[in-house]
C-alpha cells in the first residue's frame, strides 16, 4: 500500500514525533507507515485519515506492485 | 504511547522491571529448591510441591509479555509477535532434531527446560534483526 503521509505531514509542518502523539502512536510506528514498510490496520488508517482531515482513500492507494 | 527501545516509556519499563525480577526469581527458587533437595533437607513430597514455586515465576514471565504486548501500539507489537513466533518454531525445530539425534545416533543429552532460553534467545535475535531491517534504532 502506498501513502502520502510524508506529504501531508510536511504541508502542516509536523515531525514525525508529533504526527505520533497526535495518533498516539510511536514515533517508530509513524516512520514505518510512512515508509510503507507497515501496513496500518484499518482503525489506525482512518484515524491517520480523521488526523489530517482527508477521506481515507485520500491518504491510502494500493499500491502499483504489490508484493 | 512509544515503543520498547524508549526507557521513559511506563509500559517497557514496567516490561523491563518485571521480566528481569520474575527471571532472577525463577532461577534463585530453582537453584534453591535443587540444591536443598541436593543436600536431604527437604523431602521428596515437599521437593515435589515446591517445584510449582519456579513455575508461578515462568508463567509470570508469560503474564509479562502478554501485558506489554497489550500496551505497545500495533506496529512495535507486529515486531515481537513475528519474533516470538519464529523463537517458537526454533526451539521447536531444536527439540525435534535433537530429540532424533538422541534417539537414534550416539549424541549429548540436551535438558529440555533448555528449550525455554533457546527460545527466548532466538526470540531477542530475531526482534533485533526485524528491528533494524525496519529501519528503526533498537
Amino acid at each position: 500500500m502506498e501513502n502520502k503521509i510524508g506529504a501531508l505531514r510536511a504541508a502542516r509542518g509536523w515531525s514525525q514525533g508529533r504526527l505520533a502523539q497526535e495518533l498516539q502512536v510511536s514515533r517508530q510506528s509513524v516512520n514505518a507507515i510512512e515508509t510503507g514498510k507497515y501496513d496500518p490496520s484499518l482503525p489506525l488508517a482512518f484515524r491517520i485519515a480523521e488526523v489530517f482531515e482527508r477521506r481515507i482513500e485520500d491518504v491510502f492507494q494500493p499500491s502499483r506492485n504489490p508484493d | 504511547m512509544d515503543s520498547y527501545s524508549d526507557p521513559n516509556d511506563p509500559a517497557a519499563r514496567r516490561y523491563i522491571w518485571q521480566m528481569l525480577s520474575l527471571a532472577l526469581a525463577f532461577a534463585g527458587s530453582t537453584y534453591v529448591i535443587s540444591a536443598l533437595y541436593d543436600s536431604g533437607a527437604i523431602a521428596v513430597p515437599l521437593a515435589y510441591a515446591l517445584a510449582v514455586l519456579p513455575l508461578a515465576f515462568l508463567l509470570g514471565t508469560f503474564g509479562a509479555f502478554w501485558r506489554f504486548l497489550r500496551n505497545v501500539d500495533e506496529f512495535v507489537r507486529s515486531v515481537h509477535q513475528r519474533a516470538v513466533i519464529a523463537g517458537l518454531f526454533g526451539s521447536y525445530l531444536i527439540a525435534n532434531v535433537w530429540g532424533y539425534l538422541e534417539l537414534y545416533l550416539p549424541s549429548p543429552t540436551l535438558p529440555a527446560f533448555w528449550l525455554g532460553p533457546i527460545g527466548w534467545a532466538i526470540y531477542g535475535a530475531v526482534a533485533v534483526v526485524l528491528t533494524r531491517r525496519a529501519g528503526l534504532p533498537l
